[in-house]
């Protein structure tokens, strides 16, 4: 099955690339006319998670959370610094609160585990 | 009789109050996800699956089905209000119902949608009722070369409606079988295939950090690209309860609606999307008065509203009678069955019956809690829109980052997220779309197996699939609905196939 998935996407993939490059110059496809790459917030979105991805076991939920909304909170718009502290609080508070005590989640508890565990 | 006396007990379920209590919460979260635009029904529902684990399973197929009915009532309010659809299924409804807003008629807009929603989401319940049943008693001859020609239907069926390229259909859905094979083999249960030495890999990628990433993360990507443009109007003007006259527009093409979301939601690849595509398609080609439509015809969001709402209780008929899911939420309601260790199938129907019959009864409930939801509520749902999308977002992506996390307490599911998220982007922007991938990455183990048992029980003849008559019809019918458009192709003459939106 991988064998015949993997050679019918090959083929497939072929297809599609020589049936773009045969295509008569100037008659670009809907499609394309409107791919248009913003790459700046595209890395910056998957840099914040990534790192979070990779911190979160070592410092924790709370910590790391808190560092995410911070500054998911300040993307693209201007908002004063501590509206944006007393929001990434909350947010990290209230789903702390909701899926780890409430639901029981079991999130990382990292650096803060003494603390939170009294 | 044997009917009403399975409904009656379904009813005795259904109205406990715990299971009450859960079907108002899954129709609540529902139409606020569906009024939602960037999170979808798939997306939510497998954000709150980890919270059912710890229900009974009536009790958690009643909410998680309350949330994908919800949601299919709550997506027209923003296609209406602001021309944003909640959710896909709602595209269609933006073209007239936006129009109307935009003349001041946004209140029976709402309201028609509302209406015609319950009456087609009623009437589904009945076919619901009558089809499953006897359908399940049939399904029990099936075999697996029966099931895999049906899954060959099901995926075709997808790739066609659904699509304006054939080729990058067919690409996504082979991509999804593909993805399906990574971990151990089903049948040998030794091998290992595609997992780098990556121990979380070893049971495959998981459903609900790809459906996650593919929906939830690249709809957040490409908004943020464009966050101050992201803007909610304000455009209720007038009464919310349609006119005498709006009813008389409206009610054929309800009935007409409901009758296509039905039989389009019961064909496993069929399903809400695409019914609301065909429903609009047909209105405009019946009416008397086809250039009034995209300029506020009332037919044009009665009619493809009963659809999507008609399709969304009717896909249960395959969930529940053959156990193949229809679509990306059936198949996330048919992992939420195998988690409280029950196999969807014909034999849920006959050996669980108050699973199902809970379920058909609560539909009935949800329906009408819907209804008074959705009509005194609107009001509510614009100051919900009103949420700049620069708060929304970041509470979407921890949405996202919990849902992923919390299923195996595991990060490589998060980071698998991620990736989707990434996948899911490039996808959209390149004019692919991600449901026959997660379609056919749900159907894969299984078309997979059934594959490999036909194979095993013809001795590795392929005419197995064609010998027998069930298995032969759906396998024509897939080759006819691949051959079709291409003979036609050939001959000149241009497929009609319908434009779905890269949402």
């Amino acid at each position: 099955m991988p064998f015949t998935a993997g050679g019918l996407l090959g083929v497939l993939g072929l297809i599609s690339l020589f049936g773009t490059h045969f295509q008569k110059k100037g008659k670009e496809t809907k499609q394309e006319a409107h791919v248009s790459l913003r790459f700046h917030p595209l890395l910056l979105m998957l840099l914040m998670l990534t790192a979070y991805s990779i911190v979160l076991n070592l410092i924790g939920y709370m910590i790391s959370t808190f560092l995410l909304m911070f500054c998911l909170f300040s993307f693209g718009v201007k908002r004063k610094w501590w509206v944006i502290v007393g929001g990434a609080v909350f947010v990290t508070l209230v789903s702390y609160l909701v899926f780890d005590v409430w639901l029981r989640c079991s999130f990382p508890k990292g650096i803060l585990e003494g603390i939170l565990r009294i | 009789m044997e009917t009403i006396h399975s409904l009656i007990a379904g009813f005795g379920i259904c109205l406990q109050p715990v299971n009450l209590l859960l079907c108002f919460l899954g129709v609540f979260i529902g139409t606020l996800i569906g009024v939602l635009p960037g999170i979808g029904p798939a997306g939510t529902i497998s954000l709150l699956l980890p919270i059912t684990f710890g229900m009974g399973p009536v009790s958690a197929i009643i909410m998680l089905a309350g949330i994908y009915y919800g949601a299919m009532y709550g997506g027209s309010t923003t296609s209406i209000l602001v021309n944003i659809p909640g959710e896909a299924a709602s595209v269609v409804t933006c073209l007239d119902g936006y129009q109307m807003a935009r003349k001041g008629r946004a209140g029976p807009a709402l309201g028609m949608s509302a209406f015609g929603s319950f009456i087609a989401g009623t009437l589904a319940i009945f076919g619901l009722m009558l089809v499953a049943n006897p359908l399940a008693s049939i399904a029990l001859k099936f075999g697996p070369p029966e099931y895999f020609s049906l899954m060959c239907l099901g995926l075709t069926l997808l790739i066609c409606l659904a699509q304006m390229s054939v080729i990058k259909a067919l690409i996504m859905g082979t991509l999804g079988i593909f993805l399906s094979t990574v971990g151990l083999d089903s049948i040998s249960g030794t091998e290992e295939r595609f997992t780098f030495g990556i121990i979380e890999l070893l049971d495959g990628v998981g459903l609900v950090p790809l459906v996650m990433g593919l929906f939830g993360i690249s709809e957040v990507l490409i908004n943020v690209e464009n966050l101050e443009e992201v803007s909610i109007l304000d455009t209720i003007k007038g009464k919310v309860l349609p006119t005498l006259k709006d009813w008389k527009d409206s009610a054929m093409p309800i009935v007409r609606g409901t009758v296509i979301g039905f039989f389009l939601g019961v064909l496993p690849g069929g399903g809400a999307i695409i019914s609301s595509f065909v429903s609009y398609a047909v209105e405009k080609k019946i009416s008397k008065h086809p250039e009034t439509f995209g300029t506020g015809a009332i037919e044009g969001v009665a009619g493809p509203e009963s659809a999507n709402n008609a399709a969304a209780e009717s896909s249960l008929v395959p969930l529940f009678s053959l156990g193949i899911p229809a679509n990306v939420v059936m198949a996330l309601l048919f992992g939420a069955l195998m988690i409280h260790g029950l196999q969807p199938g014909p034999r849920l129907v006959i050996e669980h019956p108050e699973i199902f019959w809970g379920v058909v009864a609560s539909l009935y409930v949800g329906n009408i809690m819907l209804l008074v939801l959705n009509l005194p509520l609107i009001g509510l749902w614009v100051k919900v829109l009103k949420v700049p999308y620069s708060i929304l977002f970041p509470l979407i992506l921890l949405f996202c980052l919990i849902g992923s996390y919390s299923i195996n307490n595991s990060i490589t599911d998060v980071q698998i997220m991620i990736f989707f998220g990434l996948v899911g982007y490039l996808i959209k922007k390149f004019g692919y779309e991600a449901a026959p991938l997660v379609l056919s990455f749900v159907l894969g183990p299984m078309l997979e197996r059934t594959l490999r048992q036909s194979l095993l029980m013809s001795g590795g003849s392929f005419l197995i699939f064609i010998t027998r008559p069930i298995s032969s019809i759906g396998i024509f019918s897939a080759l006819l609905l691949v051959f079709i458009p291409l003979v036609l192709k050939a001959l000149g003459r241009k497929p009609t196939y319908i434009p779905v939106s890269q949402d």
